[in-house]
């Protein structure tokens, strides 16, 4: 096994891990999904096509791990507290309370999306990918990456009172 | 004059699927129509919102369990038919004991009379890009790991180790100590476009340095294990030798 393929996949385990936490909404499940989704990507190193995105290949096995495990899954819209999810830092940085209390909104809208507007969403404004990279990741057209986001976005964008405007 | 810009293609803006052309004529719009630039901007703060709300994990080292599952062997077994695991590389060939041993190492020491970054009165090591005619720039050019050069009267400057394969690609590892201060500060500086240098993480301990100790501080510390953590989260692997920056150093850091 080349170490090269290892050392490109260790290297992007941060973005994945922030994928995944967005997709799962907190750390242990994200976490489970990315060594499940690096185990599978071991295994199947001989499709990976060196030269081509080592990540738009991994977000689509992650993603559609979660689809995966969400559809066995019994119990839907899991709470999630940010304390309890290890999403707090528990002040490390200089934020104000008010500010830790935007982003846990944040964080909590997007788990109440669908997944297919959640997945979208997270690969175009978390993760920077192009349309054309979420629809492939995806496997469905740019058409439906668009009109995922503009369904997303509409509920997201009226949490964002006028106070929470850049200062 | 035209009527509201339809929202798919504002988002697709604050989004970059607009071709330059494209962009520009969303600009040219905005410039006039205050209420579709509102929705920009929240759009635009919205996505910033998001990417902060989930940035937890790039600043943490790669979990354990994530890590021995990439470098578990999966074609190598003993003759048990006991996985054999191939264990954690060696972060870095050398790691620093201190910086006394550095004063009396072969080391390029120059004296130089500009401080870190550049500008008036920069008493320190700041994030952001490296102004390219400051010292910390051409030492982040010019140093091998073990080096390090006097930056003014009282600061000086050890370059501690390279690293490829990380996230942002070549980033340098450095120390600078503050002699009358007692400052240390630990940075991390990446190559982020051809002959520029970005500092991506800098931790200053006071007071961590004391003569007794010839300069010396704690591996351990918590500035320390920041930039530990950075350097996991930049995916760092081994340091590279000495062999390789100066082969690096004759391409510009390309």
């Amino acid at each position: 096994m080349p170490q090269d393929f290892r050392s490109e996949l260790i290297a992007l385990v941060p973005r994945l891990r922030r994928f995944a936490l967005s997709l799962a909404g907190n750390k242990a499940d994200a976490d489970d999904l990315v060594q499940a989704a690096c185990e599978k990507a071991l295994k199947n190193e001989a499709q990976f096509q060196p030269g081509t995105r080592m990540d738009s290949w991994m977000y689509r096995i992650i993603q559609n791990k979660w689809l995966d495990d969400r559809r066995r899954a019994t119990t839907r819209g899991v709470a999630v507290d940010p304390e309890d999810a290890g999403l707090s830092d528990q002040g490390k940085s200089a934020r104000t309370a008010h500010d830790r209390m935007l982003l846990s909104d944040v964080r909590e809208a997007m788990l109440e999306l669908p997944e297919g507007q959640r997945a979208v969403l997270s690969l175009v404004a978390i993760e920077g990918q192009s349309y054309k990279e979420a629809a492939a990741i995806l496997d469905v057209p740019v058409g439906t990456v668009m009109s995922r986001l503009a369904r997303a976005r509409e509920k997201l964008l009226p949490l964002m009172a006028d106070e929470r405007r850049m200062h | 004059m035209t009527t509201e810009m339809d929202k798919d293609t504002l988002a697709a803006f604050v989004d970059g699927a607009l071709s330059p052309e494209e962009s520009a004529r969303v600009v040219m719009h905005l410039a006039d129509h205050p209420e579709d630039q509102a929705y920009v901007d929240k759009l635009t703060l919205l996505n910033a919102e998001l990417a902060e709300a989930f940035s937890e994990p790039l600043h943490e080292p790669v979990p354990e369990a994530i890590r021995a599952t990439i470098y578990a062997p999966t074609d190598v077994t003993d003759e048990s038919g006991t996985v054999v695991p191939l264990g954690r590389p060696t972060r870095r060939n050398a790691v620093w004991a201190g910086l006394g041993g550095l004063a009396t190492a072969a080391a390029a020491v120059l004296a130089l009379a500009v401080l870190p970054n550049g500008g008036e009165g920069a008493r320190h090591v700041a994030a952001g890009v490296v102004d390219p005619g400051s010292a910390l720039h051409v030492s982040l050019d010019r140093l091998t790991s073990g080096q390090q050069r006097t930056l003014g009267e009282d600061a000086t400057l050890s370059m501690v180790a390279s690293f490829d394969d990380t996230l942002e690609g070549l980033c340098r590892e450095f120390h600078v100590l503050f002699e009358t201060t007692e400052t240390f500060e630990h940075g991390i500086a990446c190559r982020t476009a051809p002959e520029e240098w970005t500092v991506e993480i800098v931790v200053v301990q006071q007071g961590a340095v004391s003569e007794d100790s010839g300069g010396y501080v704690p591996a351990s510390g918590p500035g320390s294990q920041a930039i530990e953590q950075m350097l996991d989260a930049l995916g760092a692997g081994l340091a590279l030798t000495e062999a390789e920056e100066e082969a690096l150093m004759a391409t510009g850091w390309q």
